[in-house]
């Protein structure tokens, strides 16, 4: 019962990145950059692009520094046990923090949309409950998972802006940088939060077969979410102008202007069966990170045991930790940026800087 | 694994097949109430008056079966109730609707000539935020009250809002969703409009008493400054208006032959005919039938030009704080009437025509820009949307006083038809030779 008994392709790691990143981002995303950005958050993601390479680089050396090692494993040799054994309790943290983050929004998204008297805690549980018996089968049935969702999500996004593209007006993109670049940086910045959780690969790298193979995949998915999400940004702000930021779902409002004639219209209902699939899977993947992390920090051998009590407990976290939507959105716009920088972007680096430093590497062929 | 064991799974089978029958919140389409049209006006003590429509089901099936005398009954009733905020007073109007509202499937949204003067800004914010309604519901309002429209009964169809909703889908005047209203609100330099729709009596050969017999009827369009209602555009301006948002439509606008300040017509200096020997004569002009009759047709050289497509572009230009508006329209055109006579085998003739049918779409453009930069001061066209769009340094500096600027906008208007087909006869097929005109 070897967590690396089972291995992943590179094509199977791109389909656990892409929906495991973009698809919460999807319905939420243009909200939040328009607030600084406005018609211009379109191109948030790409000025955050190079940063968010940036983490793929940086995960790419430390996964063949260290080949068959996670984060938490090869942390406390570069910094010591104490100090390393702190930098992957961190990592953990982060990797909980995000995933009762997403939890949240999952439940505000369905409870604001389409279940207004569901308790959070049931949707919240039967979430987290789902997502952690598909975590207990490893990562290649996550992978698996990933290319089920994917097809039909991206078929059903390209379908709601095919419906909705009578209702798109480009003047509402225009004027481009209107008030320069400043804004567009700060929308990036939070725009890198998302692309940012790249940083995922510090866990899955190790369970990849072919590294050199698997940071390419990384490299392509990234390219594939910055693009999906240059598209729903233009498209949202597009249908809705000024509106984009007021809503705080504006890809779902889209969904809900586009419509063929009397034929097809109205496909919100889908939309939000597939924000269910989207985020719990977004959910097993940052379960799985965690839990992985969390056992390697102190050596467990079997990291099974361990999902259910920690999606128990991330589900609790997701209901408490928060009031309202209110602060989950000021948390994500203004909080959330240089807050998620230190786990993707600082630790990751500064383990790096410190291993080639003192010349640390991993044993090769694996450390076990 | 013991047998236990696999006992429990197959019951968590069996448990999670109950789930899937049905979510948390479901709700069986028999206890909904679905509402299809909502109207809200603004009551005597500024609170809001929300009218809802309501399918009838069992109304809608088969209403040929019913025996004679038995009365047919509409499939639809309204109920309204009255709140300071439109979910209040839904909340309120659920007290008098034995089952659960449900608004997604309003397709038109009625504001009252009252709430439209005090200002759609609030009444806005709950209906983009409302979960239910839709953001590409219709909008329209009416002069007087909203309410009174719930009330049609448009022979075409059974259910009024198809019938409204089909309407507004015929392009008259633009159309306007909540979403674009919205926007407008939302924006710089650019002042919403909705399309107005009245009731107009149906002529009906047997009336029996009691039928209500009310068409809807578009009557224009309201012209708002910010969220504030001003003044009604007629159907005539509201045509220019559609030209300048690039939403024409497939109209018919007709122009007399010769064009006003062009050659006099042959016809009427026809030596050999005098006046009163053309009325007896068959070849007299057609259609200036006797004066004592009426005088004929009002102007019998008509020419009526369809239009078959159209592009509108808009460009700006600031010079020295003065806006400078450029229109460039073009159009493709069928005429669908020559009642002028006009020898339209013609190829020469073409390039004159489509100057006077120019000249006639520039004459609706002015008339709708002297209705908003003269009289009501509101700039529905969104000229300093485009300005901003365009010239985003300027912009800063007029969108303080865009108003005052906007009356003083210079529009010059570029017009360019083409008349591609003249349906399906090219000279009058009715008409004589020598009743032509060249």
């Amino acid at each position: 019962m070897h967590p690396r008994e089972t291995k992943i392709s590179p094509w199977q790691l791109a389909m656990i990145l892409i929906p495991g990143i973009g698809s919460t981002a999807l319905p939420s995303f243009p909200s939040a950059t328009a607030v600084f950005a406005r018609q211009d958050a379109w191109l948030a993601p790409l000025v955050a692009l190079p940063f968010s390479a940036f983490v793929i680089w940086v995960c790419g050396r430390l996964a063949s520094r260290f080949p068959e090692e996670t984060f938490a494993e090869y942390a406390p040799k570069v910094l010591g046990t104490v100090p390393g054994k702190l930098c992957g309790l961190l990592l953990f943290w982060y990797f909980f923090h995000v995933d009762a983050a997403i939890a949240r929004e999952f439940a505000d998204f369905l409870i604001a949309t389409a279940h207004p008297r569901t308790p959070m805690p049931l949707a919240v549980g039967l979430a987290m409950f789902a997502t952690a018996i598909a975590v207990r089968h490893g990562p290649e049935i996550l992978a698996r998972l990933g290319e089920l969702v994917i097809f039909p999500s991206v078929f059903l996004v390209l379908l709601i802006i095919g419906l909705a593209y009578d209702n798109i007006d480009p003047y509402l993109l225009q004027p481009v940088l209107e008030n320069g670049w400043r804004p567009v940086l700060m929308s990036a910045w939070l725009s890198h939060y998302f692309t940012g959780h790249l940083v995922l690969l510090v866990v899955l790298f190790p369970a990849v077969r072919g590294l050199q193979a698997g940071i390419k995949a990384s490299y392509g998915a990234l390219a594939t979410i910055v693009a999906a999400l240059v598209l729903v940004s233009a498209v949202s702000i597009g249908v809705l102008g000024p509106l984009t930021s007021s809503y705080y779902w504006p890809f779902f409002k889209v969904s809900r202007v586009g419509s063929f004639g009397a034929v097809l219209a109205r496909l919100d209902p889908l939309v939000t069966g597939f924000w269910v699939a989207g985020s719990c899977f977004k959910l097993a993947v940052t379960l799985y990170a965690a839990v992985i992390t969390f056992a390697h920090i102190f050596g467990l051998r079997d990291w099974r045991p361990l999902v259910l009590p920690l999606a128990a407990l991330m589900a609790a976290y997701a209901v408490g930790h928060m009031d309202n939507l209110v602060e989950h959105q000021h948390m994500l716009i203004f909080f959330w940026p240089p807050y998620t920088q230190v786990f993707q972007l600082v630790l990751p680096a500064l383990v790096l800087l410190v291993a080639a430093v003192r010349g640390v590497e991993g044993k090769p062929g694996g450390a076990r | 694994m013991g047998r236990a064991r696999q006992w429990m799974r197959l019951v968590l089978l069996y448990l999670m097949m109950l789930a899937a029958g049905g979510c948390y919140d479901r709700i069986e389409l028999n206890e909904l109430a679905i509402a299809d049209i909502m109207a809200i006006d603004l009551t005597e003590d500024g609170l809001l008056r929300v009218s809802l429509q309501f399918l009838v089901p069992s109304e809608l099936v088969n209403p040929g079966d019913v025996g004679a005398g038995s009365g047919v009954r509409d499939p639809f009733y309204v109920i309204d109730a009255v709140g300071e905020t439109v979910p209040e007073a839904l909340s309120l109007l659920q007290a008098k609707v034995p089952r659960r509202l449900f608004t997604s499937h309003v397709r038109v949204i009625v504001l009252g000539e009252e709430l439209a003067r005090a200002g759609i800004g609030p009444v806005f914010d709950s209906l983009t935020r409302m979960r239910e309604l839709r953001v590409a519901a219709d909008v329209v309002v009416t002069e007087g009250e909203g309410v009174v429209l719930l009330q049609a009964s448009p022979r075409l169809g059974r259910l009024p809002v198809g019938a409204l909703a089909n309407m507004l889908n015929q392009g008259i005047v633009p159309r306007r969703t909540i979403r674009q209203v919205a926007i407008a609100l939302a924006s710089d330099g650019i002042d919403p409009f909705i399309p107005a729709v009245g009731l107009a009596p149906r002529i009906e050969t047997e009336r029996e008493a009691g039928v209500r017999a009310e068409e809807f009827e578009i009557i224009g369009v309201g012209i708002f400054r910010g969220d504030r209602l001003v003044g009604f555009a007629t159907l005539e301006q509201a045509r220019g208006l559609a030209w300048l948002v690039d939403e024409a439509p497939f109209a018919v606008a007709t122009i007399p032959w010769p064009p006003e300040g062009g050659p006099a017509s042959p016809q009427a200096q026809r030596p050999d005919v005098s006046p009163e020997e053309a009325l007896i004569r068959r070849d007299a002009p057609p259609g200036s039938g006797p004066a004592g009759l009426g005088g004929g047709i009002k102007e019998p050289n008509q020419i009526s030009p369809q239009v078959l497509r159209t592009r509108v572009q808009l460009r700006s230009e600031v010079k020295d704080g003065q806006v400078i508006i450029h229109v460039d329209a073009r159009a493709i055109d069928d005429i669908v009437t020559n009642q002028a006579g006009l020898l339209l085998t013609d190829p020469s003739v073409i390039p004159e025509l489509e100057k006077a049918l120019a000249t006639s779409v520039e004459e609706r453009m002015r008339a709708m820009l002297r209705l908003a930069q003269e009289e009501l001061e509101a700039d529905v066209m969104g000229f300093g949307a485009l300005v901003r769009r365009e010239h985003p340094k300027e912009w800063r500096e007029l969108r303080r006083d865009w108003h005052a600027h906007f009356r003083q906008v210079q529009v010059n208007i570029k017009v360019a038809v083409e008349v591609r087909l003249t349906g399906l006869t090219g000279n009058p097929a009715s008409f004589r030779p020598e009743q032509m005109r060249k």
